[in-house]
């Protein structure tokens, strides 16, 4: 039978593994080797998944808010103040896939996959009629010692969806 | 009781109030994250990830509602009273299933508690019995797992810019996603962050620095529920500190209670 101090260093070496795997998959990727990267994404990604990387190693400079549009000149946010928290988290996270935390092109085209999110947001207001218009309106710093001078910008939305 | 008994309940508790509280701030957004899902699906999820997925794989894919429900009367139960293995191993994977199909709705905070619930399937507390090497596992990964994440945060921070020149925090408070900016920002506090997110994982381990740096957590955290907005993710790491809790505090607690104190650990 194997004694309690043997089975003791066989757990501090188990705990020491998980942890030291967890911090090769989330440290900065130039930190990590390739290969111990690979290791780690699959030994935490099924089941330990986590990211530590909010605000850092910067935080973004641009703010991204999806619009739909009712009318020529009018458009509401896909989520308002009046939805339920995560509901609000979902459309900025929509944002931010779609690349809005750094400047945007003239012209945003967004795949299939999210061109179904952002229309299941406003399903209410027929957001599931493929005439219904988007835009993304950004507000990015140019100057980081003047981050309350953020300069709005209209971005219009293609699908790429025929 | 044992301090570490004492803690280790605290933190199933506390866990199991954050999920309720979670799921009765989802419930009414229900149609969007699980209903009829905003989040677009998950490619294809292998066997571990499908498991976890869980409708559609496991579960009927109409059956989030209920689901959502039968987690609810779990993390009641937690919240109050030990539950058996079987249902913390139910919630964990009712847990991973919601949160998979809404998966736009994740933060940190999300992805913390999946791995806090995956770990509390282990967490005993029996009073009768000593902690046998294997038992102390998941509380160590779970104390251990709160260090790294201070510790990554604060690397990548390093690896930026504008964290270490002191202009991180007024970009931050004039994002209009996540001000008004109501603090004096300054470049101290952005070094005061970055300091106590680096130096969170030494501190802890003594007495002293302990108390200090967990008290400064709690400010920072409800700082950044209530300024930011983040408010889930704050109590995320805030239950966490409850493993993290000086002995001299559980004994007053204890004393408090009029719970019998039979010894100190950890």
């Amino acid at each position: 039978m194997r004694s309690r101090s043997g089975r003791k260093w066989y757990v501090v070496f188990a705990v020491a593994m998980h942890i030291a795997m967890l911090a090769a998959y989330t440290a900065p990727e130039e930190w990590v080797p390739a290969r111990v990267r690979l290791w780690s994404q699959a030994y935490v990604r099924p089941v330990f998944h986590q990211t530590w990387g909010l605000f850092a190693p910067d935080p973004p400079l641009c703010s991204c808010e999806l619009r739909v549009l009712l009318g020529p000149s009018v458009s509401r946010p896909l989520a308002g103040s009046h939805d339920p928290f995560l509901v609000r988290r979902m459309a900025l996270q929509m944002g931010h896939y779609l690349g809005g935390t750094r400047p945007l092109p003239d012209t945003l085209v967004v795949d299939e996959r999210m061109e179904g999110a952002m229309r299941g947001l406003v399903r209410d207001t027929g957001g599931t009629e493929l005439g219904l218009g988007f835009q993304a309106v950004q507000y990015c710093v140019d100057d980081v010692a003047r981050p309350e001078h953020r300069p709005g910008r209209i971005v219009p939305i293609r699908f790429r969806s025929p | 009781m044992k301090a570490l008994d004492i803690r280790v309940m605290w933190f199933q508790r506390a866990l199991h109030l954050w999920l309720l509280v979670w799921l009765l701030s989802a419930l009414p957004a229900a149609e969007w994250l699980w209903e009829h899902p905003v989040s677009p699906e998950l490619g294809d999820p292998g066997i571990v990830s499908g498991l976890l997925h869980g409708f559609g794989v496991w579960m009927p894919s109409g059956a989030a509602v209920p689901v959502a429900i039968a987690l609810l009367l779990f993390a009641v139960i937690g919240a109050f009273k030990s539950r058996p293995w079987w249902i913390g191993a139910l919630t964990w994977l009712f847990f991973c299933a919601l949160t998979d199909r809404a998966w736009l709705a994740n933060n940190g905070g999300t992805w913390l508690m999946r791995n806090a619930l995956f770990w509390s399937i282990f967490l005993r507390v029996d009073p009768s019995k000593e902690h046998g090497p294997l038992s102390l596992v998941p509380i160590q990964v779970l104390r251990l797992q709160l260090l790294l994440a201070y510790a990554i945060t604060g690397l990548q921070k390093l690896h930026g810019t504008t964290w270490t020149d002191g202009t991180a925090l007024g970009i931050i408070a004039s994002d209009p996603t996540y001000g008004p900016s109501l603090l004096p920002v300054t470049p101290g506090l952005c070094w005061a962050v970055l300091l106590f997110q680096l130096t969170f994982p030494l501190a802890v381990w003594w007495g002293p620095t302990r108390i200090v740096w967990l008290a400064a957590g709690v400010v920072f955290h409800l700082g950044t529920a209530f300024w930011l907005g983040i408010v889930d993710m704050a109590f995320a790491f805030l239950v966490f500190y409850l493993l993290w809790f000086p002995e001299e505090g559980v004994a007053w607690m204890m004393r408090s209670l009029r719970i019998t104190s039979t010894a100190n650990t950890t």
